[in-house]
């Protein structure tokens, strides 16, 4: 069996679960205040109805924060599939797909300083809870390598 | 694990993920909830789906929650009517529902009108139900008396009778209501002109004074 020649420690694994919770949480509220049309209350940053409405929130016809949803809940799939199967494929999965949720929130960063101008915490929160996702990941990279 | 634990861990994972859409969600609109304003403004503008005549873009807008079976708001009718007939190039007049529970055909009163309005006939009815007010308001069949309005206006009754009871028009009286309420009303009618509460006037000229100070201020 591959699971006794390495070994994700089971807290790594619970980090990213509840991390991505987190992340998936702080997406479906941002979601559902698009859907109900509620201004976002904005605090420590200003601009939060200026983010979420720019032409920015939306790929393939699609809002961020639903993509964001679908991530979060992908994340936190897999490592609770690990969990349940120690399934290999599953475990070279994480570390992708926390790198592909850093790019993506980098990249969203940047949209906001340099395209719209202003922040929206939330999606601030999302962006630090990827990149920590993103340094779990590389962890159990190295866990696969060892 | 064996297979009941692992049924236990996903079915657990899954409540937790659908709790946090849930409360996300129930945060996200919850914040709606305001409360109702006590400074004498319009809690909700006037609006796309408002019952609304005269002016396209008037320079005075009154806005009047009324009920259709109370007896102030029938004595108050014709003198609204009369001042908006003579400002209707520069004012806009838009009729909101606030039945009042005492009156007990003022709800089927105004859903009788909202289906009207469904035709195109909204004011039409109104007006029936405002000067036959009390052929109507203590009836024990008042929603045959409405049948009979609708049939003489001219009206398809196939579909007035759906729409009468749709839910549709149910929800559109419902949000009147629900706004007048935001705007801390507490009888009828009560107007608004330019979306700041009035003291309800005494008489035609009183209104018309207030209109014409209104229009004179811009």
């Amino acid at each position: 069996m591959q699971s006794q020649t390495f070994n994700i420690p089971s807290w790594l694994l619970w980090a990213i679960i509840i991390l991505s919770l987190i992340g998936f949480t702080d997406a479906a509220f941002l979601l559902a205040k698009r859907i109900s049309g509620t201004p976002i209350p904005c605090f420590i940053t200003s601009g939060c109805d200026t983010v979420s409405k720019s032409p920015y929130s939306v790929m393939f016809g699609v809002p961020l924060s639903a993509w964001g949803m679908l991530f979060y809940l992908g994340i936190g799939f897999l490592a609770l599939l690990y969990m349940d199967t120690k399934n290999l494929i599953v475990a070279k999965l994480l570390p992708l797909a926390t790198t592909l949720g850093f790019l993506s929130s980098a990249y969203f960063i940047y949209i906001q300083k340099f395209k719209i101008g202003s922040f929206c915490i939330y999606c601030i929160l999302s962006a630090i809870v990827s990149t920590v996702l993103f340094a779990l990941g590389v962890m159990v990279y190295k866990k696969l390598k060892e | 694990m064996d297979t009941q634990e692992r049924i236990v861990i996903w079915a657990s994972a899954a409540l937790v993920v659908i709790t946090a859409a849930f409360g996300a969600y129930q945060v996200a609109t919850g914040t709606k909830t305001e409360l109702p304003r006590k400074d004498g403004t319009l809690s909700t503008p006037v609006e796309q789906g408002d019952w609304t005549k005269g002016a396209p873009t008037p320079k005075v807008t009154l806005v009047e929650y009324s009920d259709f079976q109370c007896p102030a708001c029938g004595a108050y009718y014709p003198m609204v009517e009369e001042v908006f007939t003579e400002h209707k190039d520069v004012m806009s007049f838009t009729y909101r529902h606030f039945p009042l529970p005492q009156h007990k055909n003022a709800l089927s009163a105004s859903y009788a009108s909202e289906a009207a309005g469904n035709q195109g006939k909204f004011w039409e009815m109104g007006d029936m139900l405002f000067r036959n007010q009390s052929e109507w308001s203590e009836s024990t069949t008042a929603v045959a008396i409405f049948e009979s309005y609708a049939q003489e206006l001219g009206l398809d009754m196939a579909k007035y009778k759906v729409d009468v009871k749709s839910d549709a028009t149910k929800a559109r009286v419902e949000k009147n209501k629900k706004s007048g309420e935001m705007s801390a009303i507490d009888h009828t009618p009560t107007f608004f002109l330019n979306g700041k509460v009035i003291k309800n006037p005494e008489s035609k000229e009183e209104l018309n004074t207030l209109i014409e100070n209104a229009i004179a201020n811009l």
